[in-house]
């Protein structure tokens, strides 16, 4: 009790109270000197500069790691440096009254070498900024309770470092946070207060309430700054997330309009696609019908014409009526071939043209279309001249178009020779896709044709000019028609030819032709 | 002599043929439509049976398949003839049970030698 009432009214040490006894401790032995003060405000200033080194290290790794810094970051470096100031003040204005003992110097030592390297230490461990700028802010707590210790727990500095850590943290962390601090600051300042003694010194001069006010000003006015600037950013970012979430759902309706009117188009193609195949089965049922209806009557005709002619068989007498009934019989017979002709383009033309696939010899074919065409070969005194390679034997193809195409062609090279050869060549050709073909040439010695004959000689009503269908009749069909067999049996047809050394047309078609007979009908009349 | 019944819409197709066949020695009997054609067979029992396939009422496929389910009039051999020339035809007329086929206009000999094969 002696040593109490040593000690100047206001400075009870309370350590002295809760241990009596205790041994002299060698702070109370070697006091420190007052000019210290300075020395400990330096060490502040210089704890404050390392610390954001540290801190800026941390923060760099930490954006390596993570690439992006926390707001809350932002917002505690800007406050952290007023923080700083208003710590170094209070303290600095503490020691100019009351020179610090040792463990103040251990507690300046600790805080410029610990605490900015322990607090870098724990938040480098941390996830990510925010997480490690929170445990920095606990160190900060800690280390500030333990300040207020060391300054005898100065009303001032004491509310002061409390309010702002506490204020500070309830902005950042939330409730939970600021409380884990209060409770961080109260521990600091026991662990602090059991190494150095709980000294209280209450009081504040004038000096460190004027400056703790001015740190207390400037930290509200950072804080308030900060807080203000990150709302607003934050308000931006806000209103920058509503602008792109209504950017994206225009678009969005964009997109789904574009859709629809897709889905529109679509429809309107597909019911145009309808209309035209309506149109198309219209159109083929119409020939069909019209095919029907021409035949009838040209039967009649052909039936009585070949009547008559019967009957003038036993009057010789009238032999030019017999003639006659012949050119009628003719004219009747070609008007047939047209209208089959017409037919057969309508049908192609709709793709209603029905294949008939068998197996069959190919040299019986080729006699009947030459016994067929020799009546024309005769009529401009021709020859035809026949060649077929004998390693064919049977193919499998259809034998009715293959011998209309046949037909078109030795006819047309007959029409248009004169006292000429026409060739027929059949032989195997295997193309460059591997496929086995039969391939017919038929040669003529004939008118031939000019590059601009030729280069239209496949179009439908097409002949070489006008004066050829006057002079040669025909619908100019025939051609057409055959090319479009011949790629329907799976090959084609090509024309060579030289003005005045005669033509050469290539039919082709498979000699394998796969699959079964296909065959489609008109529609029924 | 052979009876054949010649079932054809058009007066002058009807007419040129049965004056045709009749000239090559055989009987005719006619008949305008599917009808007619099914009672005149019944009635006339007769040998061959050529049977245009587009007639008014009854149609010449409806004809066929009403000849080929009737058990007395099963036998009688029918040739389908058709101006529509579609080998699609031969095949429906094949099924609705004609024995054969030909196009109008009528090649007449061609026509004689598929009557002969029947007969």
């Amino acid at each position: 009790m002696a040593d109490a009432q040593l000690q100047p009214p206001g400075r009870r040490r309370l350590r002295s109270l809760l241990w009596p006894n205790r041994r002299p401790c060698f702070t109370d032995v070697y006091p420190l000197r007052r000019g210290s003060a300075a020395v400990a405000f330096a060490s502040s200033a210089l704890m404050a500069a390392v610390d954001t080194v540290l801190g800026d290290v941390a923060e760099g790794e930490s954006r390596t790691r993570v690439r992006r810094v926390h707001p809350i970051v932002k917002l505690d470096y800007g406050v952290r440096a007023v923080a700083h100031l208003s710590i170094g003040a209070g303290l600095l204005s503490v020691f100019i009254e009351r020179p610090p003992v040792q463990q103040v110097w251990a507690a300046l030592f600790f805080t410029t070498f610990v605490w900015a390297h322990l607090a870098y230490q724990i938040s480098s461990r941390a996830r990510d900024t925010k997480r490690a700028e929170l445990r920095n802010l606990l160190c900060d707590a800690l280390f500030v309770g333990a300040w207020s210790a060391v300054s005898g727990f100065n009303t001032w500095i004491t509310v002061c470092f409390f309010v702002t850590v506490g204020t500070a943290n309830l902005s950042v962390g939330g409730p939970r946070f600021a409380a884990t601090s209060a409770g961080l600051f109260i521990l600091g300042a026991l662990l602090a207060g059991w190494a150095a003694g709980f000294d209280l010194h209450p009081q504040a001069s004038i000096l460190t309430q004027v400056l703790i006010s001015i740190s207390l000003i400037l930290f509200n006015i950072v804080f308030g700054l900060q807080s203000h600037l990150q709302t607003r950013s934050a308000i931006r970012a806000n209103r920058e997330i509503r602008e792109h979430t209504r950017l994206i759902e225009q678009q969005s309706r964009e997109l789904d309009e574009a859709r629809k009117s897709a889905e529109l188009d679509r429809q309107a193609a597909d019911e145009a696609r309808l209309q035209a195949e309506a149109a198309n089965r219209t159109k083929s049922a119409f020939l069909a019908n019209m095919s029907h209806e021409l035949r009838t009557p040209l039967n009649a005709v052909i039936g009585y014409t070949e009547m008559v002619q019967e009957d003038l068989l036993d009057h010789p007498q009238l032999a030019t009526a017999q003639t006659d009934l012949g050119h009628v019989k003719s004219a009747a017979k070609h008007l047939l071939n047209l209208i089959n002709d017409v037919l057969d383009l309508s049908k192609i033309e709709a793709d209603k043209v029905e294949v008939n696939l068998e197996d069959f010899e190919l040299a019986g074919l080729i006699d009947q279309v030459a016994s067929t065409c020799d009546p024309l070969i005769k009529a401009n005194r021709n020859s035809l001249e026949v060649h077929i390679n004998n390693s064919l034997g049977r193919i499998h193809s259809d034998s009715g178009r293959l011998r209309q195409v046949l037909f078109n062609l030795v006819s047309n090279a007959a029409k248009f020779t004169h006292d000429g050869q026409i060739r027929l060549d059949v032989a195997p050709h295997v193309d460059p896709r591997g496929r086995r073909l039969v391939q017919f040439d038929v040669t003529d010695s004939g008118l031939g044709l000019t590059p601009a004959q030729l280069s239209r000689l496949f179009q439908a009503f097409v002949q070489a000019d006008a004066e050829t269908a006057r002079k040669y009749g025909g619908t100019g069909l025939g051609l057409a028609i055959s090319r479009h067999l011949c790629r329907l049996l799976g090959g084609d047809i090509t024309a060579t030819s030289e003005v005045g050394h005669g033509s050469c047309f290539r039919a082709t078609v498979l000699a394998d032709q796969p699959g079964e007979s296909a065959s489609t009908e008109l529609g029924a009349g | 002599m052979p009876k054949i019944l010649l079932v054809e819409d058009n007066e002058l197709n009807r007419d040129m043929l049965s004056r045709r066949l009749i000239r090559r020695g055989f009987e005719v009997v006619m008949a305008g439509d599917g009808a007619e054609a099914l009672d005149v067979a019944a009635r006339e029992r007769p040998d061959l049976i050529l049977l245009d396939m587009s007639l008014p009422t009854m149609d010449g496929w409806e004809a066929a398949r009403r000849l080929k389910a009737d058990a007395a009039l099963r036998g009688i051999p029918v040739i389908a003839l058709t101006a529509h020339a579609m080998s699609g035809d031969r095949e429906r007329a094949i099924e609705a049970g004609c024995d054969e086929f030909d196009t109008k206009p009528v090649e007449f000999d061609r026509l004689l030698t598929k009557m002969d094969e029947l007969l």
